[in-house]
């Protein structure tokens, strides 16, 4: 179990949270859902260590699948990955797991969004951590895209079954993904739910955590 | 390719124009006022550049003037990249340094060679080079400070959670995002190094130097001379400039588009 406890945050005299309690299953995917500025991202940057707060945050190593894949564009993708490990093999693996060998010497300008992206996931699951943190990785990626990047996730997540923190605000989104989704308001939990179901759910099997979330996420809006 | 060769052509053709514009204003200056010790013939002073570059002391003079100028932007180079890491380490340096900078960039650049002659006991090659650090050390300060501040904050923060060591992280990130904007500059920052070389040489008439060799000329109302030092300075300031400019290519083919996207 991971356990954040008392998390208080402010910015500028604003208080993001304040008594904020979260326990998280290891090797589930807990997604985060609420609307903008509800401090999902701030949670995510407070267990990175990205952002100072107080309270007690156990000290992980993390990996981060940011809203931008946030590669160096000096570097190719093969030494994109191995500025975060330096075992060659692994990441020229990892590459092909994520069906990009072929771009390994292309500097991320010459990636589409979606490659980069694709690169941005490997990274995060090329390294060994605690948890993998998702900042809504798949909001800028079309519908079509949205879904391969899913199907990617589930592929590479299940290799490990690494503790994840997904943090989106589509619906749909989590509830393909959600082993446990949580709907934060105003940095209060206000919903919380774990359905049986496997993922990643798919058509109807999705459908009663998509309206039950459509309806809390409606209804604390 | 084709769209390469499209725009050099271009810029050929626009750099012609130019010059041909410049000359025009030449001759026109040179008959309106109609006196060879105010505005020199092109003629003659392009007999008296033909000249310069059969001298000796010609090319002892430019390559000392030259050499003084990368001597000068060597040490502005490495005085203002210290400052530079130093003040984006620290908020309490860079606002320390910031008055220093300012003070340095307003002085007045010919007070200043006076200045230093003094303080050198008339030592008429160290002066120039002092004033020219003085003019292009803020100058690549500010370029450096404004290359650090450019870079994406949220890679840094990708370094940081992935753990990419401090090493990595200057040397991998940092430096060769910063090179991009720094390099561009690097021909226009000797160009004008040169500049201001030059005009201190001319103020402390230092032997060996493009400058002095100026003042020779001035004294002697020797002008066709003296236009033709000026256009050797150019012509000198030009090719730094252009060569410089092309260390930026280094950088650029990291936002290459593949066309096949």
């Amino acid at each position: 179990m991971i356990e954040i406890k008392n998390l208080y945050k402010s910015y500028g005299g604003v208080t993001v949270y304040e008594n904020f309690n979260l326990s998280l299953q290891e090797g589930q995917i807990t997604c985060i859902l609420g609307e903008s500025g509800s401090g999902k991202t701030t949670l995510l940057n407070c267990v990175a260590g990205l952002t100072q707060c107080k309270g007690e945050i156990p000290k992980l190593k993390c990996t981060y699948v940011f809203q931008t894949p946030r590669l160096a564009p000096n570097l190719t993708v093969l030494k994109n990955l191995l500025l975060v490990c330096k075992d060659e093999d692994k990441a020229n693996s990892m590459l092909e797991r994520v069906h990009l060998k072929d771009k390994a010497n292309c500097y991320p300008a010459q990636l589409s969004g979606g490659q980069a992206q694709r690169v941005s996931i490997a990274r995060a699951f090329l390294c060994p951590s605690d948890i993998i943190l998702m900042d809504e990785p798949f909001s800028s990626l079309d519908l079509k895209l949205k879904a391969e990047m899913c199907e990617l996730f589930f592929e590479m997540w299940r290799q490990d079954n690494r503790t994840a923190i997904f943090v989106t605000h589509d619906i749909d989104e989590a509830a393909t993904v959600a082993q446990r989704a949580i709907v934060i308001k105003s940095g209060k939990i206000v919903y919380d739910v774990t359905p049986q179901s496997s993922v990643p759910r798919i058509g109807d099997d999705s459908e009663n955590l998509r309206k039950d979330l459509k309806e809390v996420l409606l209804n604390f809006s | 390719m084709k769209q390469f060769f499209k725009q050099r052509k271009f810029n050929i053709i626009g750099s012609a124009i130019a010059i041909i514009l410049m000359w025009l204003v030449w001759i026109i200056a040179y008959y309106s006022v109609g006196n060879d010790l105010i505005v020199p013939s092109f003629w003659k002073t392009c007999a008296s550049f033909w000249r310069y570059l059969g001298s000796g002391t010609f090319w002892i003079a430019l390559l000392g003037s030259f050499g003084r100028t990368m001597l000068a932007f060597a040490i502005s180079l490495i005085g203002a990249v210290l400052c530079a890491v130093l003040a984006s380490l620290s908020k309490t340096v860079k606002a320390i340094f910031k008055p220093i900078m300012v003070f340095i960039r307003t002085l007045p650049t010919m007070a200043v060679i006076l200045i230093i002659l003094k303080i050198t006991l008339g030592n008429k090659t160290l002066s120039p080079v002092i004033v020219t650090v003085l003019v292009l050390l803020p100058l690549i300060y500010a370029q450096f400070i404004a290359a650090i501040e450019g870079i994406d904050a949220g890679l840094i923060e990708m370094c940081k959670v992935y753990g990419v060591s401090k090493r990595d992280t200057v040397f991998k990130v940092y430096i060769p995002l910063v090179l991009p904007n720094t390099l561009s500059q690097t021909g226009a920052n000797i160009s004008l190094g040169l500049k201001v070389m030059i005009s201190a040489e001319v103020l402390v008439n230092t032997a060996k130097g493009i400058g002095g060799m100026m003042q020779e000329s001035s004294i002697a109302a020797e002008v066709a001379n003296l236009a033709a030092l000026t256009l050797a300075a150019v012509i000198l300031g030009l090719i730094l400039d252009i060569a410089f400019s092309q260390l930026k290519r280094i950088t650029d083919r990291w936002n290459k588009k593949e066309s096949t996207l």
